[in-house]
């Protein structure tokens, strides 16, 4: 088996980490597979060619966790082309419910069966695996000028909540993105499976836990104000939501687990 | 305007085999065309195409073909192969508009009414034949008249209705009604019966256009009224039957394979079909 990387196309690029291609060769060899799956949500296309009749089966999946290991089996007569998204893009791009993604990997010929038959049509007659992939390629593109708006919205909002999950960050966001709350809410709840809130209030504690456990500070009275809260208690009720222990706690057990 | 229209039936990888047992059953049949997703059959001079579009349409009996068959060793020989894995929807029989006639779904789940015509007029071999029933129960009359304004078409050939004590069908309905569109015969029938069927895209009729125009017109009235867009130059009418607007030309373009690819790039992002901007991406 071979693979290899593949830069995203330009314009994708904000919504695709990176695109894998793997070749299959006479002896299939599972250990060199690599190990690029975890929790990724991934857009892999597969396409088997039947050594008797050289049609080709087509297979595209959506995969919004990860993608089962047996799944990247391959044999001298497969080809897969992996697509790799950024968070939230894919849900974005296809205009699919975030937690319907979560669910069950999605057929994409259930999901537009003459947009799948028509790329089917662009795969088939590819000659090489870069047409293969410039017909793929076409697909996103295609779904990006379809969906940019909300593409858009999505990056601008996640991006900036984790850079900075203060409480008001949400009225400013509605402003600069001319939306009325109902419908940022609709439009974030769909893509990105949370509501702007719990998406905040996760960044914030993701912000506060990573300094807490950095040891990067002087009292946890610093950390609450730090991350935005607007008291310690406010932060020690964040922190207890999520981790089912207090900052206190946390530390405690830390540094018991140290010294032992 | 008098654009053929003909019959595609949806699959999901089984296209070739169906047209191999059509073929093998069915008079003066033979495979036309042969790609990877579309395969074509002629049946007595008459165009079906069968597509292997995948999982998410299947077809039903809203949408049957009427098969006249001359001999009845002709519907015999169907009825035998469609029985196998088959459906039995109306047992073969005598009934009062056919000496013998059968309502069959065959194993791939299209449906088939058989019957024994002894007239040996230049008749159509294969008349679509579509059944409204649900929501749809009741709008014949409101489609008779819908189709006659959008085809080429010739006054109905008589409408049955049903009578009085033929519960659960009301009093004036369509039993049956033989239409003329485009010089081709169609049925349309009601039933109020509790069917879990109703159109879909399992069954859909293609009109092959010569021109941008031609496809503009069918395009705009089909959709009109409550019909519906779709892509890749399908959409559905306000019965929700599907239809796929498409040009002449396509064929060809598809069968090339140095074209195909390009073509199916072009159409993917389409709508309604552009006739010279999937020639020009043809091409390039």
């Amino acid at each position: 088996m071979k693979h290899r990387y593949q830069k995203p196309h330009p314009q994708l690029s904000e919504y695709i980490r990176t695109v894998v291609i793997l070749e299959g060769f006479a002896q299939p060899d599972e250990s060199a597979l690599p190990l690029f799956t975890n929790g990724i949500p991934a857009l892999v296309c597969r396409l088997e060619k039947d050594p008797t009749t050289a049609a080709d089966t087509i297979q595209l999946t959506l995969f919004g966790k990860s993608t089962p290991a047996d799944y990247w089996t391959v044999n001298e007569h497969s080809l897969i082309i992996a697509y790799f998204f950024h968070p939230f893009a894919m849900a974005t791009l296809f205009d699919i419910n975030a937690r319907q993604l979560l669910q069950n990997p999605i057929d994409l010929a259930t999901w537009s069966a003459h947009k799948i038959n028509a790329l089917r049509a662009q795969l088939i007659y590819a000659a090489t695996t870069s047409q293969k992939m410039e017909a793929l390629d076409n697909l996103l593109l295609h779904q990006l000028q379809l969906h940019k708006k909300e593409c858009e919205i999505i990056k601008y909002a996640t991006d900036e909540m984790m850079c900075n999950p203060d409480p008001e960050i949400l009225s400013l966001l509605r402003n600069q993105l001319k939306l009325t709350e109902r419908t940022f809410q609709r439009i974030f709840k769909k893509y990105a499976g949370v509501t702007p809130t719990q998406y905040r209030r996760i960044c914030q504690f993701e912000g506060s836990f990573a300094q807490v456990r950095s040891n990067k500070f002087d009292s946890l009275t610093d950390v609450a104000f730090d991350n935005g809260f607007a008291d310690q208690s406010h932060f020690i009720r964040s922190f207890k939501e999520f981790t089912q222990t207090t900052p206190n706690d946390y530390l405690k057990s830390g540094l018991k687990e140290k010294n032992e | 305007m008098k654009e053929k229209i003909t019959p595609c039936l949806w699959y999901n990888g089984q296209a070739k085999e169906a047209a191999t047992l059509y073929c093998s059953v069915f008079a003066d049949a033979k495979i036309t065309a042969q790609s990877p997703i579309v395969t074509g059959i002629e049946v007595s001079g008459q165009s079906i195409t069968l597509l292997d579009g995948g999982p998410m349409y299947q077809p039903n009996p809203s949408i049957s073909f009427y098969y006249n068959c001359t001999k009845e060793e002709e519907f015999d020989r169907i009825w035998h192969a469609f029985s196998k894995e088959g459906t039995i929807m109306m047992p073969a029989d005598k009934y009062p508009w056919s000496e013998k006639y059968g309502w069959i779904t065959d194993k791939f789940g299209v449906s088939w009414q058989l019957a024994l015509s002894n007239n040996n007029e230049a008749a159509q071999k294969i008349i679509p034949c579509f059944l409204f029933t649900g929501k749809q129960y009741g709008r014949v009359d409101e489609a008779l008249a819908f189709y006659a304004d959008v085809f080429d078409a010739a006054a109905a050939d008589g409408i049955l209705r049903y009578g009085k004590n033929e519960s659960p069908d009301t009093e004036g309905k369509v039993k049956h009604a033989q239409v003329v569109l485009n010089d081709q015969k169609f049925m349309l029938m009601e039933s109020a019966g509790a069917h879990k069927f109703t159109f879909s895209e399992g069954i859909s009729l293609t009109i092959h256009c010569e021109n941008q125009q031609q496809i503009d017109y069918y395009w705009t009235k089909l959709t009109g009224n409550g019909g519906q867009e779709s892509m890749c130059g399908w959409l559905k009418d306000k019965f929700g039957v599907s239809w796929q607007i498409i040009p002449v030309i396509l064929s060809k373009i598809m069968s090339d394979p140095a074209k195909a690819g390009k073509a199916a790039k072009a159409f993917m992002s389409m709508r309604k079909l552009n006739i010279e901007q999937i020639v020009q991406a043809s091409v390039s």
